[in-house]
This record gives C-alpha cells, sequence and structure tokens, in this order.
C-alpha cells in the first residue's frame, strides 16, 4: 500500500523510469520506507527548526535552505544506504548501474527540498521566530 | 479624570520636570490621568528650560500618535497649559510657559517704575534693593535675587496663564510645585504661588476649589555649586544663608500654617561646581540625582496625598555618601517604581542603536500584516525626528546623572559594552537570571520577545504598533529575566 503510493510520487506516475532500478524498488518494496524516511526527516528537522526553538537569530532564508538541505540529504543518505543493503542482501547491488543510484539519490533530495518548502509554508505559521522563513 | 498640575520654577523646576518626562516615557505609573507642566521662569533662554520644553514636545507628540492610553511607554498624557485655552489662538501649540508680562528689555527699576517715586520712597527702596538689583535686567531671571523674584513673580496672579489653569481645575485634581531654595526664582516663586493659589479671590474662576486643593511641593536645598566669579551676582557661599533664611520664611508661611498638604525636603552636599553663568542658553546643568529623586516626590504625592489631614513633610535619605548609586542605593519603594521601567526604557534604546536596522529585514514582529516596520518606518518623521531624538535626549540624561557628583549609574553606558554581550551586564548591579533560554542570547532574547509580543497587539496603527510591541517585549524581558515589575 505504502511502497504503490510512494512509488506513483517516485515515478511521477510512470514519467520517471530507471530501468531495472525502478523495477526491483518497487519489488523489493523500498518505494514504502524511502517515502517514510523523506517525510520523517523533513518533517523533524523542519519542524525543530520551526517549532519549538524557532529561533530569531537563524531565520533568513539562507538559514531555511540550509536546514532544508540538512534534512534533504539526511534522507537522501538514510535511504541510499537502506537501498545498497537491500540490493547487497539481493546480491543485485552488481547489476544495478550506479549512475541510477546518483540519479535517484538526486531526485530523492530534490523531492525532499520540494517537501521542506511544502511543509513550510503550512507550519511556518504557528513559529514565532519563523513566521516569515524563508519569505 | 484626574489632571496633575505640576509648576516647575526656575532652572531647578526645569531640571526636575525633565526627569519625570523621562520617568514618564519609560512607563512610570504617575496616579493622575493627565499631566500639566507649568514652567515659571522669566529667562526663557535658560537651557535647562530650552532642553526641558523640547523634550516635553516630542513626548507630546509621541503619545499623541504611539502611546496606549494611560499604560506602557510614554503612556500618561502629558497637556500644556495653551491647549487647555479654549480661546487661545493657536490650539495646540505646546506652550508650557508661564508667561510674566513686561520682562522683557526691562531692567528691574524700570518695573518698580522707580524713577516716579518720591524721594522718601526711593530712599525705602534703596534700603531693599542695591544698585545692581535695580540695574538688573530681568528677562535673564533673578542671579540668585529671591527679593527680586518676590517682586517680579507676583505678577502672575493677573496673568492669562493662571486664569487658565484655574477655570481648567477640577475637584479631583492636584498641584505640586518644585523649586530650589537656594537660588532667586524658586526661592521667591514658591510661596507667591501658593499664596495666590490659597488666596485666589472671587474673580478667579473655581476659586473655592483652588483654595481647598491639594497641593504638594518639593523643596530643593543646595546639591551643586557655581564656581566663584568676582563680575556674578551669583556666589555659592551665599546658599546656605539664604537656604536656612528661607525656611524660616516657610516654616512661618507654608508648612507651618499648612498652606500645603505635602512638603518634601532634598538636597545633597556640594560636590561639583558648574561654570558661573547667570542665566540664558549656557545655563544647563547636567542631570543629577537630587533631580531624579525629586521627581520620586511627584509620582508619590499623586500617589498619597488626597489634600487632607495635616500637612505631611518627608526628607529623602539614602543609606550611601558619595561614590556611585545605583537602583541597590535607593529606597524600596523608589526602586520598586523605577527599576522594572526604566531598565525595560533602556533596552527598547539599546535595541534601537544596535539591532533595529537588521531586525526589520527579517524578523516577524516587523514584517507582519499591513501594519509593516521597514527602512521607511525608520526615515518616517516620527521615528527620525520625534521618537529617536526624544531616546537621544533619554540617553543623554542617563549619562549625565552617571557622570555627575553623586553619581546615579544604574547601567553601563553604551560605550562600556559590546552588543554581544550588552543584555547580560546593561544593569550594574543585577544579572538576568541564568538558564531560562539558553539558545536565546542578548538581543536575540530581545527579538523572540518581540515576535511573541507581536502577536498579542491588535492595531492597524503602525506608530502605536510599534511602541506597543516594544512596551510588552521588554515589559517580559524584565519580568522573565530579572524579576522587575512591569509598567503595564
Amino acid at each position: 500500500m505504502l511502497n504503490d503510493f510512494f512509488a506513483s510520487i517516485y515515478e511521477l506516475g510512470g514519467l520517471i523510469w530507471f530501468p531495472e532500478f525502478t523495477t526491483q524498488m518497487f519489488t523489493l518494496g523500498q518505494y514504502g520506507p524511502a517515502g517514510m524516511t523523506l517525510i520523517l526527516s523533513v518533517f523533524v528537522i523542519l519542524g525543530i527548526y520551526y517549532l519549538p526553538y524557532g529561533s530569531p537569530r537563524y531565520n533568513k532564508w539562507f538559514h531555511w535552505l540550509l536546514i532544508s538541505l540538512i534534512a534533504a540529504v539526511v534522507s537522501s543518505g538514510i535511504t541510499q544506504n537502506r537501498i545498497n543493503s537491500e540490493f547487497a542482501r539481493e546480491g543485485i547491488l552488481s547489476y544495478v548501474d550506479n549512475e541510477y543510484l546518483i540519479l535517484f539519490f538526486l531526485w530523492n533530495t530534490f523531492l525532499a527540498l520540494t517537501l521542506a518548502f511544502l511543509y513550510s509554508l503550512a507550519v511556518k505559521r504557528f513559529s514565532r521566530n519563523g513566521s516569515r522563513s524563508p519569505f | 479624570m484626574s489632571k496633575l498640575f505640576v509648576f516647575g520654577i526656575g532652572g531647578t523646576g526645569s531640571r526636575v520636570i525633565r526627569s519625570l518626562v523621562m520617568l514618564m516615557a519609560a512607563g512610570v505609573k504617575i496616579n493622575a490621568d493627565e499631566i500639566i507642566p507649568i514652567i515659571i521662569d522669566p529667562d526663557r533662554s535658560n537651557g535647562d528650560l530650552s532642553r526641558t520644553v523640547q523634550v516635553l514636545r516630542y513626548y507630546q507628540r509621541i503619545h499623541e500618535q504611539a502611546s496606549a492610553e494611560g499604560k506602557g511607554f510614554f503612556g500618561t498624557r502629558i497637556t500644556s497649559l495653551s491647549q487647555m485655552d479654549t480661546d487661545g489662538q493657536q490650539p495646540g501649540s505646546g506652550q508650557f510657559l508661564f508667561t510674566i508680562s513686561d520682562l522683557d528689555d526691562n531692567r528691574f527699576r524700570d518695573l518698580l517704575e522707580f524713577g516716579q517715586l518720591d524721594d522718601a520712597n526711593k530712599a525705602l527702596t534703596g534700603l531693599l534693593f542695591s544698585k545692581q538689583n535695580l540695574d538688573a535686567h530681568m528677562d535673564v531671571g533673578f542671579k540668585g535675587n529671591p527679593n527680586i523674584g518676590s517682586i517680579v513673580l507676583n505678577r502672575f496672579y493677573n496673568s492669562k496663564e493662571f486664569r487658565i489653569f484655574a477655570s481648567n481645575f477640577r475637584q479631583d485634581d492636584k498641584i505640586f510645585i518644585i523649586s530650589s531654595i537656594f537660588g532667586g526664582t524658586g526661592a521667591a516663586g514658591f510661596p507667591l504661588l501658593v499664596k495666590n493659589i490659597r488666596n485666589a479671590g472671587a474673580d478667579i474662576e473655581n476659586h473655592q476649589l483652588l483654595r481647598q486643593s491639594p497641593i504638594g511641593a518639593i523643596t530643593v536645598m543646595p546639591y551643586f555649586g557655581v564656581v566663584k566669579q568676582q563680575e556674578s551676582q551669583i556666589d555659592k557661599s551665599s546658599f546656605f544663608s539664604k537656604t536656612r533664611a528661607a525656611l524660616e520664611y516657610y516654616f512661618r508661611n507654608i508648612s507651618g500654617n499648612n498652606s500645603v498638604n505635602s512638603i518634601y525636603y532634598i538636597g545633597d552636599r556640594i560636590m561639583k561646581d558648574y561654570p558661573n553663568h547667570e542665566g540664558s542658553s549656557e545655563q544647563k546643568n547636567d542631570a543629577h540625582f537630587v533631580e531624579f529623586a525629586a521627581s520620586l516626590a511627584i509620582e508619590d504625592f499623586a500617589m498619597s496625598s488626597n489634600g487632607k489631614g495635616e500637612i505631611i513633610a518627608k526628607e529623602y535619605g539614602l543609606d550611601k555618601k558619595g561614590g556611585e548609586l545605583s537602583f541597590s542605593h535607593i529606597s524600596s519603594s523608589g526602586r520598586l517604581k523605577t527599576e522594572g521601567p526604566l531598565s525595560a526604557f533602556y533596552l527598547f534604546y539599546l535595541f534601537q542603536k544596535h539591532q533595529i536596522r537588521s531586525s526589520v529585514k527579517q524578523q516577524p514582529w516587523a514584517r507582519s500584516g499591513k501594519t509593516r516596520i521597514d527602512k521607511a518606518f525608520l526615515k518616517s518623521g516620527f521615528y527620525s525626528s520625534e521618537l529617536m531624538p526624544f531616546m537621544d535626549h533619554f540617553y543623554e540624561w542617563l549619562e549625565e546623572l552617571a557622570k555627575n557628583r553623586i553619581s546615579f549609574k544604574p547601567f553601563h553606558l553604551k560605550d562600556e559594552i559590546s552588543a554581544d554581550m550588552l543584555f547580560d551586564i546593561f544593569l550594574v548591579d543585577k544579572a538576568p537570571e541564568k538558564n531560562k533560554d539558553p539558545l536565546h542570547k542578548n538581543f536575540w532574547k530581545v527579538e523572540s520577545a518581540l515576535n511573541k509580543a507581536s502577536r498579542k497587539v491588535k492595531t492597524n496603527n503602525r506608530e502605536k504598533r510599534f511602541i506597543s510591541v516594544f512596551n510588552l517585549a521588554t515589559q517580559e524581558i524584565m519580568e522573565k529575566y530579572f524579576k522587575f515589575q512591569g509598567n503595564g
């Protein structure tokens, strides 16, 4: 269920398609954990940024960008690590093109940044010190 | 709605009113809805007077545009006599001076019409006044001669200002009179003013109310000297003999016959001599602790006196002699009333000097809603031509208090602290409570408090919002980190 849902997001309904890689991701049920990791990383890290310790000192746009990048990289790092382990356990890591792993890392990072932006729009109004961050 | 009419007579009167304005700006509560300062000084170009009138005007304009009526920074209304004059040609002109007619370009002998006196009266006049007295020009004050002042100031009973004052006096109103006893204008003006109020005739509106009105007064005894100069008529060696003589007179005619309801006495050892200026713009003394304490007498009178019963006499005392005073050296009641509001106001000032420009670029308190505080606001007439000049006067006042002798230095001055550690040590004798908010330091504590406060202030008036947000935020800082009583 989660895997189906996140697969449709990661693959954009079939628009994003990395041969072999996406099939293995779906078959091994890796979209679910990847999506949950992405959401949790963004929610927790940006949640700390906005609430409850929103800082008046670190509420400029580049502070927000830095925090969002950290959330995205953390999410992609954890996901990449899990994919590597899972693919290795299944003995298929050597068959997957490295280029796809890097592209998925970047794609996951982009999605995390997008989610960070949307999440910020939703929660910043509740933050005492961060309600004007990133704008 | 009760009013407090505050008469400031002479240079000391002006300086005490200046201190009072600073306390009011910080939000120290005066138990009156409206204060009407009335300055009586024939020396209109007196530097002390000009400075006081200037801060009064700034205060009025800031109050009109930005205050939360009755509380917080600039909360108490200040009105001038001319604004009460419904027949005035320039209503709202902010004239705080009590005009005494025929003084311009006149010598004392001209006022007495000395030339028209017969020989016997000329001889009598010669016994009471020296040739130097008779030749004295009246537009620079009485140069420490109360015998001249007592003649000239008697004219104010017939002045337009006295009638405006009387016609606006109401049942719950009170009167407070500030004067020094060792000069000319104050020493002469105080008993005359009391006499004219207590003996107001039927030709004066509300004369019955005036006769029974609660009157308080502070008599400021010597607390500074002047450098001795041969050609000057002001000599500090006469200050104490004048004081003794005047106190005896007051004992018979003021305190002794219950003409006033409360009388306050204050003075100090003379530890500093000012340059000997007989008047005019050069007479501009630095603010002094005695004036600060005298302004607290006004608050005390407004709070406590009901105009009934025996006269109450109070004398100001300190435990400490000499050295440097801070809040911990003043009485607990005075400290309780002033420490929190003045600290909050000083923090407000420091924020404007150090942080405001970067703050308005980013912080939510400045950038939210229609009432945005931006660079344009900082260039607006309200901020740049009224609020900040007033705040600079406030700092100048603090600086003078600190540098004078006796020194009253409750805060570190801005040159002594850097912005990075400013919040922690801006108070001389009190450190903030630690670990209240370890993630925010120094001005970031204030920024955070401002962001919190801005959510509570609901007004579409930008100036009102600005002052209210700072008032709430600095008050929270004082209560949270220093356990001070707020000014709200």
